[in-house]
């Protein structure tokens, strides 16, 4: 994804508005087809073997510290993917 | 929820125009020079935070290595014993870059809970005191502003059978600038707690005004944000999650302070990128545009995140695409390796690649046409924001948390970040490259 965009940046693609309007749908259906296709495959542990995931590390709320996240939502004309109601690894 | 902090911040920092060379803009040159003369110690301060964060992060390294010689991993889980649980966490921040941008913000924060129970209320203040001599403001023949925003918010969490629920509120105010949010999370523990479904929404409130404009005159901007994702358990190391966010905002979504420069069409083609001040200013109109952008924008990402757990260490990678009704795409790609190189140590190394093409309708030069009265009409729509444009950024640093007291019960710490960042624009004026260095100090407790 990154090189695909490095391309078009290079390229001076101008990728259309419309395209925006499919992202939605687009969105939708990837999030579907990435849902089914881990949790068909996804591990089902007990409490007891999740000594690695219980590490704090191992929290996916976002990397970024709040004053990190600052100066990229400043810096970037991006946003979102911020840590939410954060998914843990039900270790509590 | 914290998501709407950035926004209001990104208002602040961004103000990098502040014209006082036009007859039709209202700054006064007394308060101008009065914020010039301030302007000068933020610069310092700030210079001198990044630069002692550096210092502390080498004697760190050197220290906490010396002092965590037990290589034992802690395998701790991130919630310690039970029953009441009082966290807080004191950080400053700095940064600055090649712009003469500078921002020093300490904060505070702190909460208080049961693990056990599954609830907690907590709460935060931010300083934020930015300085500004930018390229857009010096092209505006003014040298500069001083600015301090002050931030604040609280939340609370309570887990309900599976569910897990919250709410939260966040204030912020600066002299042109008050933004009001709420919002609520809910997640569920499914499948044993190997699936955690989430969703959350929150809705924003903004006041965007001039200091010299009083309250009456001051635009309004809602924002309104939707999230929904999933973590889930993808073996006995791994954890991985996907979320969506959908953002609409709405009302008024320029910059007050910004004002575009127009070109005649003789004279547009001879702006290229990274034109200089004095090139833009001999080809230039006299007249200049207050920026104005579509009222509506949606925006959509879409975030995966993957952790794994080695022996000792952890490896983290985000991906974000991202694209909005304004034309604009994205990709955000982050990666962290984190070392636990002794008991008390651990360390990480930090990348962080930003790429994205421009709005629909930026444009480097914006030709302006005659009217038929022989007066002058700009595009209805113009932005001089050249973080609408094309652009790579590229983030190379590392951080390291050394553990003050070695107690599961209490595991307090120091952390120390330090990142530096490059950033090339290929269809800007003014500048087409950017350096900046950003740092973090934060004290996190729990008692």
């Amino acid at each position: 994804m990154v090189l695909w965009l490095l391309h078009g940046l290079t390229q001076r693609v101008q990728f259309p508005v419309v395209l925006a309007d499919l992202l939605p749908r687009l969105v939708a259906r990837t999030a579907f087809t990435f849902v089914i296709a881990h949790l068909a495959g996804c591990a089902h542990l007990k409490p007891y073997q999740r000594g690695r995931l219980a590490q704090p590390t191992m929290l996916l709320g976002d990397m970024a510290r709040p004053g990190a996240a600052h100066v990229y939502a400043v810096r970037e004309g991006a946003v979102g993917g911020g840590a939410g109601a954060e998914g843990g690894c039900g270790c509590n | 929820m914290e998501g709407r902090e950035p926004k209001v911040a990104a208002a602040a920092i961004e103000r990098d125009a502040i014209p006082a060379g036009e007859a039709s803009e209202p700054h006064s040159v007394s308060q101008g020079d009065r914020l010039r003369a301030r302007a000068g110690r933020g610069v310092s301060l700030s210079l001198a935070w990044v630069a002692l964060s550096s210092l502390g992060l080498a004697l760190l390294l050197a220290g906490g290595t010396a002092l965590g010689d037990d290589k034992t991993t802690d395998a701790s889980p991130a919630i310690h014993g039970s029953g009441l649980v009082t966290r807080t966490a004191t950080e400053a921040t700095g940064y600055a870059d090649t712009d003469h941008v500078d921002i020093f913000s300490p904060s505070i924060s702190a909460s208080i809970g049961d693990d056990v129970a599954g609830w907690s209320v907590g709460g935060h203040y931010l300083v934020d005191v930015v300085s500004a001599a930018s390229v857009d403001i010096v092209s505006t023949a003014s040298k500069g502003y001083h600015e301090i925003r002050q931030g604040g918010g609280a939340e609370a969490t309570a887990k309900l059978g599976s569910a897990t629920a919250g709410v939260s509120g966040v204030v912020s105010s600066e002299p042109d600038y008050l933004s009001l949010a709420g919002g609520a999370t809910l997640s569920f523990d499914v499948l044993e707690k190997n699936v955690t479904p989430y969703l959350g929404l929150s809705y924003g409130d903004d006041k965007v005004g001039r200091t010299d404009l009083p309250r009456s005159f001051w635009r309004d901007k809602q924002t309104t944000s939707g999230q929904l994702g999933v973590t889930f358990v993808v073996d006995r190391a791994t954890i991985a999650s996907l979320q969506g966010d959908a953002i609409a905002e709405s009302g008024y979504l320029a910059k007050p302070y910004r004002y575009v420069p127009l070109f005649s069409a003789a004279e547009i083609a001879a702006i290229r990128p990274g034109a200089s001040i004095a090139q833009v200013n001999a080809t230039r109109l006299a007249a200049r545009a207050a920026e104005q952008v579509p009222d509506q924008r949606h925006r959509f990402a879409l975030t995966g995140r993957i952790a794994h757990r080695f022996e000792d260490s952890t490896l983290r990678l985000d991906e974000r695409i991202y694209a909005d009704t304004w034309g604009l795409w994205a990709s955000t790609t982050e990666f962290r390796f984190l070392v636990d190189v002794a008991r008390r140590l651990t360390l990480w190394p930090h990348v962080r690649i930003h790429a994205q093409n421009s709005v629909a309708f930026w444009r480097r030069a914006y030709m302006a046409q005659s009217g038929d009265n022989g007066s002058i009409e700009p595009p209805v729509i113009r932005t001089g924001d050249r973080e609408l444009s094309e652009l790579v950024t590229g983030t190379v640093g590392g951080g390291v948390r050394f553990k003050l007291v070695d107690d599961l019960q209490k595991p307090w710490a120091l952390v120390f970040e330090l990142d530096g960042s490059y950033e090339h624009y290929f269809d800007a004026i003014y500048i087409s490259q950017r350096l900046s260095a950003f740092s973090t100090m934060a004290i996190e407790t729990q008692f």
